[in-house]
């Protein structure tokens, strides 16, 4: 990769998908002068230029699940793969069927570069995504791009049946990262409970396959910290803050280098908890104002034994014992352990900080039996913001997971439950993707359809409508078992 | 894989060795030989002589030559690792004994499976994996790394591998996800327990079900949508936020928390452990020249040390230890390479820096006198004979030796402490012989004193 996260070696097609690609997300969060929407329009213009010469445009269009460029098909190389599979995603769950680029894209302005962009993002939720799309070029002037018609040989992916989608190659691949990483942790905490000293080797390892995996903007990472084990409350939940971190890191705009140290700071964030006798941690009953202490004090624990136990170099230490420490300390400050502290607290940790209460929050305590659904632990925490949490980030959370996140159960208007799959694509953060579960006249679910509950039907009306909301435990159901 | 490879007993080189040449079958698996050899080459060679060497230079564009003819005809060179050979389209194209020097067992023994070197690669990518190559050669058992974690890391753009996360067997970490359950099935139904002491924000009790349960839901806020869209200036901060959020930032927030922990801990080993840390974060402290830093470090570890010999005396052996190791001769000498950039420094930073030299023992004066007359700031020089000085009233050794200074600066402010210190022995013993010294100033001083202690 370039310093500016841009791959070299892509030929000049994947690199104008790869740019549009980032420019997605970017355009979201940043404004046209930050720096990486900057590198996603240099290099959207530059491949777009290499493509031109000789040709009076660039055609880019979907056919068959495979991307073709002036009638060329795109091959599934290693290292652009994915790009090519998470943009036809991206454009098919939109029906577009394409578009083509003209040489005026050298002379277009940012706002025009990002404004198509941000377009393409929003017809998410039209009924008719090109027509509109099209016209909206038309009113804002962005001449440097038109939109292909609809082409019946263009299969949108919503199209095809289910199990497809979600039987892609390497479907137990997050569950399998999910469980290595826990055996990671487990191994580190099975040496400190010996006296033993811990190495980085396997816990970074699996970090490192996380941040890979998130970095090619596939959810089902994001759908693996949904998995809830009421038995753990130590592991499982480290590795969900480890993926809602790393996630919220990567929206933010961390580098690769500092995904990898907040993911490691994630996953040991709760280190301090193995100092508090186990009795204590799942007493069902009040605590002593002693034993509360005990746990107040397990964030300074964490610091201590990544200082004490863990075997890395000293300034690795540091970036990782800090956010530890810090994440039950507010975001004005008060919190725990009461220490005094006055020092500004890191970004990881405030990140950390919102990780962990979202995912306490959405599971089974000794102290609150029923967990809350995501929307109602966002809510809960949003009263927070400003004291608890660091308003910015909590906002970037819950932005990044939407109003009903990943694993929220949704009874419809018309009798239908889903299961919220993905978060939503256009900027009704009240819409998600989900999959319709199926009363199985058994008392349990059959899988049904993908949908998106920002379709709209043919009146421009939407076709879907929220009436409750639920954790998917209270109808006993594991989220990842549907979802990956 | 299975599990991480170890190295099975090595069979002999003779058995095992296949030298190039001799599992090719065509011209493209003899280009991949070819390839792999110069590659090998390069790893065996890279070291020998200075990057910029032109020894050095000329064997990385041999590697490079080879491999892009290889790329002309072929594309992208890509070959599968197994446990003690390497294979090209299925064939052996390298094969050697297992141990160090065989790249194959090297790249195995860290998880890879497949390696590439994509067309583009640039020298810098080529020098930068001989040296990860090397490294993790030699030193396999790094804890806390490994070669696929450094490759990462590296992000070479025209270096690709499959590494194996595997690390453990399937038995190992077989999770049965579906059969998990959210909640205790036993309790679920059972009473609420109320909020813990110092909840806070979260502490008020929610039901399942009923007004207080619904109302919090994020949905039920009104312009919701609002409230998740970021305007220019958040986007803005939150741009800012991550340029910040710097790892070298680190190190000064944890020491702040080492004192914490010091202050708290009651026993011996985390003592230890957080002085060792401090010890190592002062040493770095005062290699990039961040003296106020490392005056922070040394001046509130003094403090601990005050109060531990009070409060807790079992932890005394840990700051000897600390003192030991931060008060060095050595640490002396590698100050002493500042010196001629000392005019760079802020007036803080040269402050800090004094209060730590004043930290050393008396004995480091010498090293000050003998060096002095190297320092060319005059400003560096006003402060070392200032600390020269400060450790010369106690050690009269230093004092003597510093009377015989070829700094005149040095010996007047001797002269200095001698009249203080009112010592008529002391006078006797050093000031007579400068009555006839050189230097002016130093004479007329040297003369006053003698007068003073009636010494003609």
């Amino acid at each position: 990769m370039t310093e500016e996260g841009y791959s070299a070696e892509l030929l000049p097609a994947e690199q104008l998908l790869q740019a549009l690609q980032a420019l997605t997300s970017t355009v979201k969060i940043y404004q046209a002068n930050n720096q990486l929407v900057v590198n996603g329009m240099q290099q959207l213009v530059k491949s777009a230029q290499a493509l031109l010469v000789g040709n009076d445009w660039v055609v880019i269009h979907l056919e068959n699940g495979r991307f073709f460029v002036n009638d060329e098909k795109l091959l599934r190389r290693k290292g652009s793969a994915t790009i090519l599979d998470n943009y036809y995603t991206y454009l098919s769950d939109r029906r577009l069927p394409g578009f083509r680029i003209i040489p005026a894209i050298a002379t277009a302005s940012p706002e025009e570069l990002t404004g198509f962009v941000k377009l393409l993002n929003n017809c998410a939720n039209q009924a008719e995504p090109a027509e509109w799309l099209e016209m909206q070029l038309l009113e804002t002037g962005i001449g440097w791009v038109s939109v292909l018609q609809v082409d019946d040989n263009i299969q949108s992916r919503k199209e095809r049946p289910p199990e497809e989608e979600l039987a892609a190659p390497g479907r137990r691949y997050p569950r399998k990262i999910y469980a290595y990483t826990m055996r990671a942790l487990r191994e580190a905490a099975g040496q400190i409970g010996e006296g033993q000293r811990f190495g980085m080797r396997k816990t970074g390892r699996m970090i490192q396959t996380m941040v890979e995996e998130i970095s090619s903007q596939d959810s089902r990472l994001l759908a693996m910290s949904t998995l809830r084990d009421h038995s753990d409350q130590i592991y499982s939940h480290s590795v969900n803050v480890a993926i809602l971190a790393i996630q919220l890191g990567r929206e933010l705009g961390f580098a690769k280098d500092g995904l990898e140290r907040l993911g490691t700071c994630a996953l040991f964030h709760d280190l301090g908890k193995l100092a508090i006798p186990a009795e204590i941690l799942t007493r069902e009953g009040l605590l002593s104002e002693a034993e509360f202490a005990l746990i107040q004090r397990h964030s300074l624990d964490s610091a201590r034994l990544i200082l004490q136990a863990m075997v890395a170099p000293v300034a690795r230490k540091a970036t990782i014992m800090i956010p530890a420490f810090e994440h039950h300390l507010k975001a004005d400050l008060s919190g725990y352990p009461v220490l005094g502290w006055h020092k500004h607290l890191s970004l990881s940790g405030r990140i950390i900080a919102v990780a962990d209460a979202y995912d306490a929050l959405t599971s089974a305590r000794v102290y609150r039996r029923k967990p809350m659904s995501g929307d109602r632990a966002l809510g809960l925490m949003r009263v927070g913001g400003g004291t608890a949490f660091d308003p910015l980030v909590l906002k970037a959370f819950t932005r990044m997971l939407g109003v009903y996140p990943i694993g929220t159960l949704l009874d419809l208007a018309g009798g239908e439950t889903v299961l919220v799959a993905r978060a939503p694509l256009g900027d009704d953060f009240t819409r998600p993707r989900g999959v319709l579960l199926c009363p199985d006249g058994l008392g349990g679910f059959s899988r049904g359809a993908e949908i998106d509950l920002a379709e709209r039907d043919e009146a421009g009306e939407y076709r879907y409508q929220v009436v409750a909301s639920a954790h998917p435990s209270v109808r006993n159901i594991q989220p990842t078992q549907w979802l990956i | 894989m299975s599990d991480e490879t170890t190295a099975s007993p090595a069979p002999s080189a003779a058995a095992n060795a296949a030298p190039a040449g001799v599992v090719m079958n065509s011209p493209e698996i003899g280009a991949a030989e070819k390839a792999v050899a110069a590659i090998m080459t390069g790893v065996k060679n890279f070291g020998v002589f200075p990057p910029e060497h032109a020894s050095t230079q000329g064997m990385l564009q041999g590697v490079l030559r080879t491999i892009g003819q290889f790329w002309e005809k072929y594309g992208s060179f890509a070959f599968e690792v197994e446990k003690q050979s390497l294979a090209y389209l299925g064939k052996t194209i390298y094969k050697g004994p297992a141990g160090d020097d065989n790249p194959a067992f090297v790249l195995h023994r860290a998880g890879i499976s497949r390696f590439e070197f994509a067309p583009g690669l640039e020298e810098r990518e080529l020098v930068s994996f001989f040296l990860l190559y090397n490294h993790y050669r030699v030193d396999a058992d790094v804890p806390d790394d490994d070669l696929v974690s450094a490759l990462w890391r590296a992000g070479l753009p025209h270096i690709f591998y499959e590494a194996s996360y595997e690390l453990w067997s399937e038995a190992d970490t077989a999770v049965d996800y579906d059969t998990l359950t959210a909640v205790d099935p036993a309790g679920y139904d059972g009473p609420e327990v109320t909020a813990r002491p110092g909840k806070g924000w979260a502490s008020f009790r929610l039901e399942s079900s009923g007004d207080n349960y619904r109302k919090v839901s994020l949905a039920l806020l009104p312009s919701v949508n609002d409230y998740c869209s970021l305007t220019p200036g958040e986007q803005e901060t939150l741009a800012r936020m991550v340029e910040e959020e710097t790892p070298a930032g680190g190190s000064e927030v944890a020491v702040r928390l080492m004192f914490i922990l010091l202050d708290r801990e009651t026993e011996a080993p985390v003592h230890e452990a957080a002085l060792g840390f401090l010890q190592e974060v002062y040493l770095d402290f005062l290699a990039n020249r961040a003296f106020q830093r490392a005056f922070f470090v040394l001046d509130h570890v003094r403090k601990e040390a005050v109060a531990a010999k009070e409060s807790k005396p079992w932890a005394l052996p840990a700051f000897q230890k600390f003192y030991g190791a931060v008060l060095r001769s050595e640490i002396i000498a590698g100050l002493m390479d500042t010196w001629p950039r000392f005019s760079e420094f802020g007036v803080l930073e040269v402050k800090a820096l004094f209060a730590i030299l004043q930290q050393f023992p008396a004995q480091v004066g010498s090293q000050l006198v003998d060096r002095l007359s190297t320092v060319q700031s005059p400003e560096a020089q006003k402060l070392f004979v200032e600390l020269i000085a400060h450790h010369a009233r106690h050690d009269r050794e230093l004092l003597t030796a510093a009377m015989h200074s070829e700094v005149e600066a040095l010996v007047l402010g001797m002269l200095v402490i001698i009249k203080e210190l009112n010592d008529r022995n002391l006078v006797e013993q050093l000031l007579p012989k400068l009555r006839y010294d050189s230097r002016h100033h130093v004479r007329q001083e040297a003369m006053h004193i003698l007068a003073s202690h009636n010494i003609y």
